[in-house]
This record gives C-alpha cells, structure tokens and sequence, in this order.
C-alpha cells in the first residue's frame, strides 16, 4: 500500500495544476487496483459480505491516496477517473460473459454465481450503450449517470467530483435514467413496471 | 434527435421533474408550446424515469471483504494479521487452532485447479531445512511455516553482501534446490523475494513450483484473449531472473532453476540485477541476448566462483550446468578452502574441484583467446518472444507501434486507441478518425488522419490539434526528429508539413509513365531527411518501394525504385549504425533486406521474418505490420485469415453457420437468399474475385476472374446477374455478368472515377452507383439500365454520399451521408422525370439518430436496419404510405464488426467474422534474433 501511495498522489497533484498528461499515468493505476480489487471479489471463495462499486471505489481511493488529509478536489479527480475505470471493468466483463454464454461455453462457478446474484449482463451492456449516445446528445449529463451507475457515487460525491451542484446531479440523473430506461425498452430490454 | 432538440427536452423536463406532479400537465402544455412530439417524448422520459430504480450493477456482487480481519477464521485457521501482499495474492500471519501454531496462510488471485493443488502437495512433501514448509493446501489459499525474516531481496537492497555470506547462502539455496530436484520439483520462479531468512538467520527457498498455481485454469482467465506475459504470471520483478527458456515460452526443468540460481548469485555479488531494463520488455530482451560481462564480478571473485557463473549462467540450457549438486560441491569447496575472498588466488581448493571444473577451465582459456565468440556464443539461445495482445471488438487492423516499443496506436470504433505493453491497457483517446497512425520520434505523439484532416494528439490523451488539411485518401504518415513530417494522399503523392502545423508542400506526385496509381507510407532513413515510401502500380512489376527526400519536387523522380513490392515499406534500425532492415511484404511474407543507409541502397539478401502476413491490396492501404526502433514487431493476428458467414436472429442468436470459411471480404446476398456473391481474396493476398457462396448447398463457384480486385457485387433483381467494380483496367469500372456464364464478363460504365454499384431496383430499370473521385469525396449517380443509359445524378454535393440503396418498391433510396458532419443516414423519395435524365425532387428524412452507416431495407419496405460506429445494428421501422415516416432507431442484439447481411424478412442477419478468435495483433519481440540468415554484414 506504501509503495503505490506517492504516486497518485503525486498524480492527482500534477492533475490539479493541469498537468492533463497524468492521467495516463493515473489510468493504469487505478485501473489496475480496481480490476484487482474486482477479480478478487468475483474469485474469491468466502462469500458473506457484499461490496458495491462505491465501496471499490471508495478503497481503491484509500489505498492509492490514504485519507490523513483528505482533499476534496483530489478525491473528485479520483472519482472521476475510477468511474472510466470501473465502467471499463463492469463492460469488459459483462461483454466477455455474454460472448462466452451466447458461444455456448460452459458456465463456470464464477459466473453461475453471478448469474444467481442477480447480475444483468445484459442491462450493464444496455446501460453502457445508451450513455455512449446520452454523451453525444449532452455529455454533462452522461457523465453524472456513469458516476451514479458504474461507479455507485452519491449524488453528492458526484456533485463534488464533477464541480456542480447536487440539484443539478437529481435533475440530470433523473433524465438519464429515463433515457437508459426508454432506450432499454425500445432495444428489446425489460420494461419497467410504471409506478 | 440533435442535440439542439435533446437540450430543449432537457430544459422542459428538469421544469417538470421539479414540479409537483399535479401541475405537470400545465407546466407541459405552456413548455411545449403544441409541439406534439416534444411533449410526447418529455412524457416519455418523465415516466421511464418516476419511481425507476437504476442500482448500481454490482449491488449484488458476492464478496468476500477485500481483506480479512484479525479474528476471521478460515477453515481452522484464525486471522491474526496481514503480512503483506505477495505475487499470488495477501498473505495473512494466522494460528491453526488444532496445532496451536502460527502459520503464514498465502491467498490465490484464484480457485486453484486441481492439477495446481496436486502439485502443491507434492511441495507439501518436501521436508528439508532450507525450504520453507508447506503444511496445507486449501481451494485457494496455502498454509506456510511462518518466517518472520526479512527476504533476500531486502538484504540486497542495501547493495552486495559479504563475500563469504553471499557464498554460504547461495550454498543453502542449492541444498534447498537440490533436495527439491531429486523429487522432481522444480521452481520455476526462483528470485530474492522468494528467498527469506529465519529469525536465527537460516535461509528457507519459499513457494517451490507455486509459479503454476498463478497461471489460472483456461476458464478463469481474466483476459483470455491475452496470452499476455502478466497473465503467466510473469511480472516486472520475475523477469529479470527468468531463464531465457521460460523467457521464449519453452517449457522448463530444473535448468531453469540453475539459470535462476547463478542469477541470485551475480546479484548477491555484484550488489547488482545481471538483467535488468526499465522495462519488462527491455528486461526480456536483455535476459536472451545481453552478452554477460563477467569483468563486472567483483576482481577478488575466485575463479572457481566465475568458472560456475559461466556454467550456470549458458543460454543454451544444454550446455548448462547440469546439477545444482555440482554448485553446492564448488559452494563448499571454496567455503572450506577460504576464509577470506582476497587470500590470493584460489590455488589452495584447485586440487579438490571436481574433474568437471578442470574441463571447463580448459574450455575457459579458448574463451579467453576468442572473447568475441563467446559473448555472440548467444543468439541461438536467444529466441524471439510472442505474445498476443487483446483489442476491442471492433479494432480495424491499421495500427503503428510506438519507435521506442512500449505503445501501440490503433483505431477501434473509429477512435483512436493507445494500446500500453507493459500495462496490458488499452485506451480510448476519444480523438476520430481511421486510417494508419503515426508516431514522433520520441514517441510521444501520434499522427492521424481525422475527417478532412491530419492531426496530430498526445499519446496520453489530451485535445487533438490540426495539423494540416487533407484532401486525398490517407496514405501514411511519418515524422522526423526535426518535427518535420511527411504524409501521403494515396492518388497524389507525398507531401511534407511542419508537425507544428501548416500548409502542406507536395513532395512527389504519380509516375503517369509507370501507370502509378497510390503512393502510401513513407518511413524515414536515419538521416530524417531522405525516407522510402510505396509506389504502387496498376502493373504489378511497376509496384515498388522507392526513395523519396525533403527536397524533391512533384514530377521529379530522383531515384530508381529499391525493390519491386506493392505493400508498405518500414525502415527499422540495427546494433550497426551503417545498416539498417528495409521490411516490406511480397506474396504474404514479411522481408527484412539489409539497407546501407549512407549509399541508399539494399544490400545482401531479403530474410523472411514471418509468414502469413496479409499483403497489401492493389493501391489499397493495408498495413500489415508495424516495426519500432528497439526490435519490437506488431502483426496482425488474423492477417489473411479466413472468415466465416454466420446467420443469427435479431437478438443476436447464433444459428448456425452458412457456406464454408474462406478469405471473404465484401459481400451480396441475393434476392431469394440462398446465394452471397462474395468478394474473395486469392492466395498471395493481392488480388480478388468475386466467388458465390451456395448457402442452401454449401458450394462454392468462382464467378469472376479478373487479375487484380474485383469487389462490390450487386445482385439482379432476377437473381442471374451481377455488376460489380473491378480494378484490372485502372480505376475501378463497372462490370456486369450473367452468374451462370463464365465467359460473359462485360464493361458496365467506365469514368476517370472510381465506381462502385451499391443497388439494382427490383423492377431492373435502374442501378444506384457511388463514383468516388481521386480526393475521396463519393457521390451517388443513377444509371437507367434500359434506353439511353445516360448517367444522371442522384446526390451530388460536396458532401460524402454512400451506400444508397433502393427500397422494394423503388420509391425511396436510404444513403449514408456526412452533411451533419458525421455519417447518418437519410432516405429520399427517388423518382426519374419522364425522360430519364434527371432526379424530380422530393423529401428527406433523416433516419438514424446519430453516427450510421450501411442502410439496409427490409424486403417489405418496413424497415431499415443500420449500423453503429460500434458495429451494432440497428432497426428503425417505416410507415411509407402516402407519406413516408420513420420510427425511433432501437438497437437490435446483432453486432457486426465487418460485413453484414440483413435476410428479406428483417428476421435473420448474416455476419462477417474471423472463423477463429477475436481480431488482435501479435507482438514480436527480438524479431531481429530470429532471422533465418543473418546478413554478412552483421556477422561481425
């Protein structure tokens, strides 16, 4: 934990004062600490606890960066790069269970587990295809519903980390949601009860 | 749906989302001012989104906690603290309850599978006092003697050891290995961090034969498309110990040990890694072929001590030290023979080596009197490495390594992606574009060409910055260390511009003469001022890889051509400063000649490097293969290979496969469906025909035979003819031919343009074609098949227009254009006046809802299917009565990275794959080492 604490931090410095060429540096980091983090999760043997996104993304941000002096433009670059990460993990995954399953492999331990724990492959990849076409219609708003879906963030994390307001978060959440939802519907996934 | 209209929606529903929900009605009908639709879809939202829950996805996900606390238990063991974080996973300090002692309990990343667990507790059976006890092995985790010691790489962190230290631990270490050997084990991964001290200072050899419990069983591979090295276990740390056997991906025996063993040796030694690199890379290259200075041992090392370096530091493990016995016999000797490393020369112990020693020390002194060939004693030894790294789905196969061979660029999804190494990363630049990228000489930098433009973007990402227009089609780029750069534009020629930006000069321009008709890919010389480049010809003999300068002048033709080729050429570096490799590829197989680059000329003979590298299309840019500066290749994985045509349902449903494999690239499927006329590409890759797949019968007819491409089949409505474009005359022509008759081949229409047929309406009196000028810009024409055959135009702007296709009734075209600014699709009501020679307006309609591309009709005019940037496809159903109007696209299950076909009743989708594993590309390190022959030149 030591040894991987300077860096970020050191990144996340280089990031705030603009330096935009950190965040290749910082990509491989915490996306490397996340998937591990993730693998571990979905490997692991003892069973019990549950773990979601925000919590990963919240000890990934205390193991690379610690919490002695916490800053909170940090943590929002933090967040704001582990949310690509975490939505790259959950895809990657989500896109290699489905081609395994619809090529007819067998299913392993893992992911009968996964399919038992009520994991949607399937709306995983809906949500991810409807933001990418969200982003093209208003990025602001895909940004927030990625924070809020792939990463787990309150709407006040995702307010810090993107620099508005948590009214702002509601609203746009609340749009993006009916869009991945009114998408979702349309490309074939369930629909959603009306209340 | 734009974003002017998303931004109006937004601002009417955060209005509404904010008021309570009796007032909705009101707030909506002011808001939307009547505009129906708007209010409709505001609705829409509003009740997708009230009350909807969107948990995150992995809510549910089984965990256990990422670490476990002190007081857990696992199994009878009880978590007493962490240790630390070792190559396989954490390791816990734990007490077993039912022995009541303290253990050391070692997490996997993974399930062990169970010929891993089988070795293990052959481990667990080995009882020596310098190897580290292995008490138990749970599903994925083991329980170890407890040492609480520091490990020898700590030791060594603070520089050499003691002479006589270094040498009675590496006498434990050998005892340790020996015992292990005579049972069998070997292990594979022996390093200082594996090697660790007791509290009373004995050394113990941990996790014997564990490196294979850290390879996880085929199901669990994490990327299993990536037989990349850290998926074997193989990380930075390990590298640099590894034999050059388990380096090439040979398997290994207790020589690898022994190679290892003299590693750990010369380290503790020297203070120093024999092998090292700032990267795993360079570390790798350095473990097969860096010449071992054995001056850098330190002067009082005995020679019996250097004698056993030399024996077990030989890259061909068949000449290695055979028996790490025999390294503990020299170990003990010296130990009892010397007290002291600077007591003189070791002439006290020389009467009691073994006979051995005294052969090799004869063998010693002719290595004295020829130095050189023994440090090239080498090569053989050193193999190259491959490995295959994982891309996106919808990778295309242009892509350019990095000069200093740490990155790949490539395009995915018509983004430009970085692809690391050493990271196993890819990542997404966000910058748009498709064509071959470039590289700066410091490797920093990517050039690429954008919509209309070269560009250029920091390899980290970052806002992309124009460089320069470009008007032609992309033809390559490279960039010199004076930020100078040359791109081509395939019918133009070459040109230079400053990597700062400007205007471009034009350097070279088309040999009319040589019937030229593509320059592509220029690659610099050493000198950064002259380069080579490609000059392909619609004669193949005339195809060939010339020398181009900075200073040449369009029209001017300063050298004869280097070598007859049509492919893309690479100027790659040697150790000699004199010579470098020019590669190029004829007939599949990829040539490395050497190059004098102070004459400018080749010399000695091409070497094959690989084979089964996809050559380059007639005056097509296909880049096989990408070369850095430090020895690293990148090839394409499936270059050349055969596809498969697989029909599945809208949701995606494979069933089943049509027709046989084959080299397919474009493809028709006939009116009734049981017929694909497909163009296929000849063995030696340069050429194609069009062949026609039976997909009831599974036969396969070749139907056209021209000597150069011919792609781009259209089908009659009656299902017995095609028209397809053919190169053989020059530009691409139209031909048109009955698919029964081999003889009847005839010209359709001819232009100074590129034409290409995209449809035939049903009732025969019309072809739609797409006519592509030598600046790419394309444009859809209209030929009457019956009358005066008079071309008209259909869409001629200054727009990119393509892919028109006629609805069943004929009434409509669908065709992608780029008039937003990006590709979408659009349908027009197509109509001819009465005398054929002009298009009667009418309506436009736009179609997709963003990037599209590829319209297909349903065969009942309802539907038009198209495809994303992402390969997927999508459905947008069509109510054309009087008035024609289009649905909301939604996106069905298919996802076609390639070619598509769409059956006539929108149920079944024929799609266009690799017959075998995903697109991605292999990477070569040491391809130069791997050279059948290696040029006189570099003999000495």
């Amino acid at each position: 934990m030591t040894e991987s604490q300077g860096p970020v931090t050191a990144l996340l410095a280089e990031l705030k004062s603009g330096h935009q060429e950190a965040l290749a540096d910082l990509m491989p980091l915490v996306y490397g600490e996340l998937r591990r983090m993730a693998q571990r999760q979905l490997r692991n043997e003892r069973v019990g606890h549950t773990l979601q996104p925000t919590a990963l993304v919240h000890e990934a941000y205390l193991r690379l960066v610690g919490q002695e002096h916490p800053d909170y433009e940090d943590r929002g670059h933090f967040f704001a790069v582990a949310t690509k990460m975490m939505r790259r993990i959950l895809v990657n995954y989500a896109e290699r269970r489905s081609a395994g399953k619809r090529a007819g492999n067998h299913v392993t331990l893992d992911e009968d587990r996964f399919a038992k724990e009520g994991i949607q492959l399937d709306e995983i990849l809906a949500v991810n295809q409807a933001l990418e076409q969200l982003a093209r219609l208003d990025a602001r708003q895909a940004e927030v519903a990625e924070m809020r879906y792939f990463a787990g963030l309150s709407v006040e994390e995702t307010a810090e980390a993107l620099g508005i307001s948590p009214r702002t978060v509601k609203r746009n959440w609340a749009l993006a949601k009916g869009w991945i939802l009114s998408q979702w519907h349309v490309g074939g996934g369930p629909a959603e009860p009306q209340p | 749906m734009t974003p002017q209209r998303w931004a109006r929606i937004t601002q009417i529903f955060d209005l509404a989302f904010e008021a309570p929900a009796t007032e909705r009605p009101n707030l909506l009908d002011s808001a939307c001012q009547g505009d129906a639709a708007l209010r409709a879809e505001v609705e829409r939202l509003l009740a997708a989104s009230d009350g909807a829950s969107l948990p995150s996805p992995a809510a549910g996900m089984p965990e256990a906690t990422a670490e476990l606390a002190p007081g857990e238990t696992v199994g009878p063991y009880r978590i007493e603290g962490k240790l630390g974080e070792g190559g396989m996973g954490l390791v816990y300090k734990a007490r077993d309850t039912r022995l009541d002692r303290s253990v050391a309990l070692k997490f996997g990343k993974s399930q062990f599978s169970a010929g891993g667990q089988r070795e293990a507790r052959t481990v667990a059976a080995l009882n020596h006092p310098h190897i580290c006890t292995l008490h138990d092995v749970g599903p994925n985790y083991l329980v170890m003697e407890l040492l609480e010691g520091p490990t020898l790489a700590e030791l060594l962190a603070k520089g050499p050891l003691p002479f006589t230290e270094a040498l009675a631990i590496a006498r434990q270490i050998a005892e340790a290995l020996e015992a292990a050997h005579e049972r069998g084990v070997v292990h594979r991964d022996l390093k200082p961090a594996n090697i660790k001290f007791t509290a009373a200072g004995t050394v113990k050899v941990l996790d014997f034969g564990l490196a294979r419990l850290r390879e996880p069983a085929p199901d669990n591979v994490e990327d299993s498309a990536a037989h990349s090295l850290s998926a074997t276990g193989i990380i930075l740390g390990t590298a640099a110990y590894m034999s050059p056997e388990q380096a090439g991906g040979s398997t290994v025996d207790q020589r690898a040990d022994i190679w290892s063993f003299g590693v750990v040796l010369w380290e503790m030694l020297t203070g120093k890694r024999l092998f090292d690199g700032e990267t795993m890379t360079h570390t790798l290259a350095s473990v097969l072929r860096e010449p071992i200075e054995f001056d850098a041992l330190p002067r009082e090392t005995p020679p019996a001590i250097r004698e056993l370096l030399r024996r077990c530091l030989d890259r061909n493990p068949r000449k290695r030290l055979r028996d790490i016995g025999e390294a503990r016999i020299v170990l003990e000797a010296v130990l009892a023979g010397e007290t002291s490393p600077s007591a003189g020369p070791p002439a006290p112990g020389r009467r009691t080596w073994p006979a051995w020693i005294a052969a090799a020390a004869l063998a010693i002194g002719l290595a004295v009197l020829a130095p050189l060939h023994f440090s090239e004693l080498r090569l053989p030894a050193a193999k190259q490495v491959r490995f295959q790294i994982p891309v996106p789905t919808d990778t295309v196969l242009t892509q350019n390594i990095s000069p200093d061979g740490r990155l790949l660029a490539f395009f995915a999804g018509g983004h430009l992606w970085v692809h690391s190494l050493e990271a196993g990363v890819s990542t997404d630049l966000k910058a748009v574009g498709a064509g071959t990228p470039f590289w700066s000489p410091d490797s920093r930098f990517i050039g690429y060409p954008s919509e209309g433009s070269v560009s250029r973007i920091a390899a980290t990402g970052g806002a992309p910055q124009t460089v320069t227009s470009l008007q032609g089609r992309w033809g390559g780029g490279a960039w010199n260390r004076d930020d100078v750069i040359v791109f081509g534009q395939r019918q133009l020629g070459m040109f230079r511009v400053p990597a700062s930006g400007g205007a471009p000069v034009q350097l070279t321009s088309l040999d009319p003469t040589r019937h030229e008709n593509s320059q592509f890919c220029p690659s610099f010389l050493p000198d950064g001022f002259n380069f080579v480049y490609a000059c392909a010809s619609t004669d193949p003999a005339n195809s060939a890889i010339c020398l181009g300068s900075l200073d040449a002048r369009p029209g001017q033709r300063t050298a004869k051509p280097l070598v007859r080729s049509n492919s893309q050429p690479a100027y790659v570096p040697t150790a000699d400063p004199a010579t470098g490799y020019l590669l190029y590829v004829r007939e599949g197989t990829l040539l490395a000649q050497p190059f004098d680059n102070r004459r400018f000329e080749l010399k000695g003979r091409a070497v094959p490097v690989t084979e089964g590298v996809s050559d380059n299309r007639a005056g097509a840019v296909y880049v096989a293969f990408s070369a850095s500066s430090n020895d690293v290749l990148v090839l394409p994985q499936i270059a050349g290979g055969d596809r498969q045509f697989t029909w599945c349902d809208r949701e995606g449903k494979v069933l089943g496969n049509a027709g046989e494999t084959g080299p397919y690239k474009v493809s028709a499927l006939s009116p009734d469906g049981t017929r694909l006329a497909v163009e296929t590409v000849r063995s030696g890759a340069d050429s194609s025909n069009i062949w026609m797949l039976d997909l009831v019968r599974g036969s396969r007819t070749r139907l056209t035979f021209g000597s150069l491409v011919d792609t781009n089949p259209v089908w009659s409505p009656d299902g017995n003819q095609i028209i397809f474009s053919s190169s053989r005359d020059g530009h691409f022509h139209l031909y048109q031919k009955h698919v029964d008759d081999v003889q009847d081949e005839a010209v359709l229409l001819k232009s100074g343009e590129d034409l290409h047929a995209t449809s035939w309406s049903r009732d025969g009196r019309f072809l739609l074609y797409q006519a592509e000028d030598a600046k790419n810009k394309s444009d859809i024409w209209v030929l009457p098949m019956e009358g005066n055959r008079k071309p008209v135009p259909f869409r001629n702007s200054e727009f990119n227009e393509r892919g028109a296709r006629f609805s069943p009734d004929g009434r409509w075209v669908a065709y992608e254009s780029n008039e937003s600014g990006r590709r979408e699709i659009y349908v027009r009501s197509f109509a001819m006046n009465s005398a054929e020679t002009a298009v009667a307006a009418g309506g436009k309609w736009p179609i997709s809802n963003g990037v599209g591309t590829e319209p297909h009709w349903r065969g009942d005019g309802r539907e038009i299917f198209y495809k994303t940037p992402e390969g997927r496809l999508m459905a947008v159903e069509i109510t054309a009565g009087p008035v024609f109007r289009a649905g909301i696209p939604h996106l069905l299950g298919v996802t076609a990275p390639g070619v598509w076909e769409s059956a006539a009743d929108g149920k079944r989708f024929l799609r266009l794959a690799p017959s075998s594993g995903p697109l991605g590309y292999t990477v070569v390190l040491n391809w130069q080492t791997g050279l059948q022959n290696p040029a006189p030149e570099r003999r000495e």
